[in-house]
């Protein structure tokens, strides 16, 4: 009864039924229908379960290492990829300069088993340049970062690009979400604490149009922001380098229809309180992942293809490949 | 430079559309003409291989960037590989009767598709883009040589084209040697596959965000899976191992192609 069960599970009868049920269930997954991750995690389970049998009862493996290998390799891979499946963690934040990462992303997506240490994690953004060629395309990121290595040891580094912050196997990349961000302080009329806030303005210069609305928090003043650039920064005919600008103002228009052009340290009085222009500052877009299985996964999936090299290359060993050509004594109709 | 770079393509094309009529009149006409066949493959492989270096000079980049780069490149790399399996083999070359159309569908679709000059994100500047698509040219190149072995065998059951190509080895012999060009093609499918994982790994944070070009990649990978599965199992006659590695490499081709073709680029977010 255990053999036949045993036998059942290593058939390639069974290894062609999961491949159907993951070729059928892909598609569906990418067009949202079924979970991407309960379709890996099933038919990933079921595969390590179907190659554990067949490397016990399949005769084939033993006098042919390389599959061996290979086969071995591929249940790790199965089993790293599961694993990645269920404690993965992606993410997205923005900072402004000089802001320390809080420790929660925006928006995020994680595996069922993901033990959430990001919330452990700080760094603080100070600040990028971004090098741009004719026709506004994004060239070389450098954005400078800087956190503290065992909570004491102040470290800093630039990333961007193929280069990212790695801290305790969550890695921050750079986006090309990035941007300018005016600094407010509001002091309430009423004596009570004082409030700083950062708005980010529209990625730039995806969107050249630099304007933004926004109710000061705890009132009902909605005003509308708009960043006048007094210098040129973008320019789509040459090469240029995206930096804080040095001289700017900033147009801030009331549901009144006051307008006021403010610029570093000027004040807008309200009956409900003083809203203070502190300066502008930029604002970067990261993204965040974490995968405990992926150097585990590249390391199976290259012993596996080297299993299957190696069997491939003694299988075809024993007749050459030219043998394959000689024109043969019979006709073949 | 342009008008040297696309007299040099006009000149390639020329080429391999005369290399695709010998190859008519070698198999149906049975005419010894087999090495002005691989002279002119070759010819049209220097000339476009110019035409290719000039365009990487003028750009700064390699042709990895649009539809008309990927075609061209591969049209290139396909080529080659046919190039080269004629000079090793042969008694094989009446394959070409197979090949050349193929190769001159993609010329086809290159020539429609536009050629305006392109720009290199900065998520390219990486060595892991080069080693990624190399393996996957070779691969899709030792599908495309056990394509045009497969198509000998399917010439053969289709009674009158069977006496053009009688002459070549058995059907048996011809499915072996498909199969170990598949098996080859399988095993640089999977380092395409690992390459790129480490280059999206690279350039965007992660090595896999099933992106339609990575599903349908993996699909590919799936079915050469299956049909190496399905040897051992069933032992299927020449001809079903011949119409599998077609339909295999009928999607092959359609998702290298096809995928970067409707969406915005080859893989998502590279902009
Ligand atoms: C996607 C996953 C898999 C891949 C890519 C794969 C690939 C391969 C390859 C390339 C071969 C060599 C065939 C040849 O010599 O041409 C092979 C053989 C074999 N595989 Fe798999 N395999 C997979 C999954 C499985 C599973 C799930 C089983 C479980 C039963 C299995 C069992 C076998 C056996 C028993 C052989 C030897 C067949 C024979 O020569 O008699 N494989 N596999």
């Amino acid at each position: 009864m255990v053999t036949k069960l045993a036998t059942s599970l290593a058939s390639l009868k069974f290894s062609l039924a999961i491949l159907l049920l993951l070729l059928g269930g892909l598609p569906l997954s990418a067009q949202g229908m079924l979970s991407n991750t309960v379709l890996l995690t099933v038919a990933g389970l079921l595969f390590i379960v179907n190659i554990g049998a067949a490397l016990q009862c399949h005769t084939t493996f033993r006098s042919q290492p390389g599959l061996l290998v290979f086969h071995t390799a591929l249940v790790v891979v199965l089993g790293t990829a599961v694993t990645s499946r269920l404690t993965y963690f992606k993410g997205a934040v923005e900072l402004t300069q000089g802001e320390i990462f809080s420790g929660y992303a925006q928006s995020e997506e994680r595996g069922p088993w993901h033990a959430d240490h990001l919330k452990n994690m700080r760094f603080r953004h100070d600040g990028f340049t971004v090098d741009y060629g004719p026709g506004l395309k994004r060239g070389t990121t450098r954005n400078q970062v800087i956190w503290q290595e065992g909570g004491q040891r102040t470290q800093s580094a630039t990333i961007g690009d193929g280069t990212s912050l790695n801290l305790a196997g969550y890695r921050f990349r750079t986006t090309a979400n990035k941007g300018f961000a005016p600094v407010f302080l509001w002091i309430p009329a009423d004596g009570s604490q004082p409030s700083r806030a950062s708005l980010h303005l529209p990625s730039y210069p995806a969107i050249l149009e630099q304007v933004r609305h926004w109710r000061i928090p705890q009132t009902a003043i909605r005003i509308k922001i708009t960043l006048l650039l007094d210098e040129e920064l973008a320019n789509p005919e040459k090469s240029w380098q995206l930096h804080l600008p040095r001289r700017y103002r900033l147009k801030l228009e009331t549901g009144d229809g006051s307008v006021n052009v403010l610029k570093d340290g000027s004040t807008v009085r309200f009956s409900e309180g003083v809203l203070v222009f502190e300066g502008l500052r930029s604002w970067m877009g990261y993204r965040i992942h974490y995968d405990p299985a992926m150097n585990w996964l590249l390391a199976s999936s290259l012993a596996a293809i080297f299993g299957l090299a190696w069997h491939y290359y003694k299988h075809f060993s024993i007749h050459h490949w030219t043998e394959y050509v000689s024109v043969s004594e019979k006709c073949v109709e | 430079m342009i008008m040297a770079e696309e007299g040099l393509l006009w000149l390639a094309i020329l080429g391999y559309l005369l290399a695709g009529m010998v190859s008519v009149i070698v198999v149906i006409f049975n005419r010894g003409w087999e090495r002005i066949l691989l002279l002119l493959l070759s010819l049209g492989l220097i000339l476009h291989g110019f035409s290719l270096g000039l365009r990487w000079q003028r750009l700064g980049h390699g042709p990895f960037i649009s539809m008309f780069e990927i075609l061209s490149s591969n049209l290139w790399s396909l080529t080659l590989a046919v190039t080269l399996f004629f000079w090793f083999y042969p008694a094989l070359r009446a394959t070409s009767v197979v090949l050349l159309p193929t190769l001159l569908v993609l010329m086809g679709w290159m020539m429609v598709s536009n050629s305006a000059d392109t720009a290199i994100p900065p998520t390219y500047d990486t060595i892991w883009l080069y080693v990624h698509i190399g393996f996957g040219k070779i691969a899709l190149g030792a599908i495309l040589v056990a394509v045009g072995i497969g198509g000998i065998i399917l010439m053969r059951s289709l009674g009158s084209l069977a006496r053009h190509v009688q002459r070549l080895p058995d059907n048996p012999r011809l499915d072996e040697l498909s199969y170990r060009f598949a098996a080859l093609g399988f095993i640089f499918h999977s380092l395409m596959l690992v390459a790129g994982a480490i280059w999206s790994l690279d350039a965007w944070g992660r090595y896999w965000s099933w992106d339609p070009l990575e599903t349908w990649t993996l699909h590919t990978w799936l079915l050469l899976a299956l049909y190496l599965h399905l040897r051992p199992l069933f032992r299927p006659p020449p001809v079903v191992g011949a119409l599998l590695i077609w339909a295999i490499f009928t999607f092959a081709f359609l998702v290298f192609f096809g995928v970067p073709f409707i969406s915005r680029a080859p893989h998502q977010g590279v902009v």
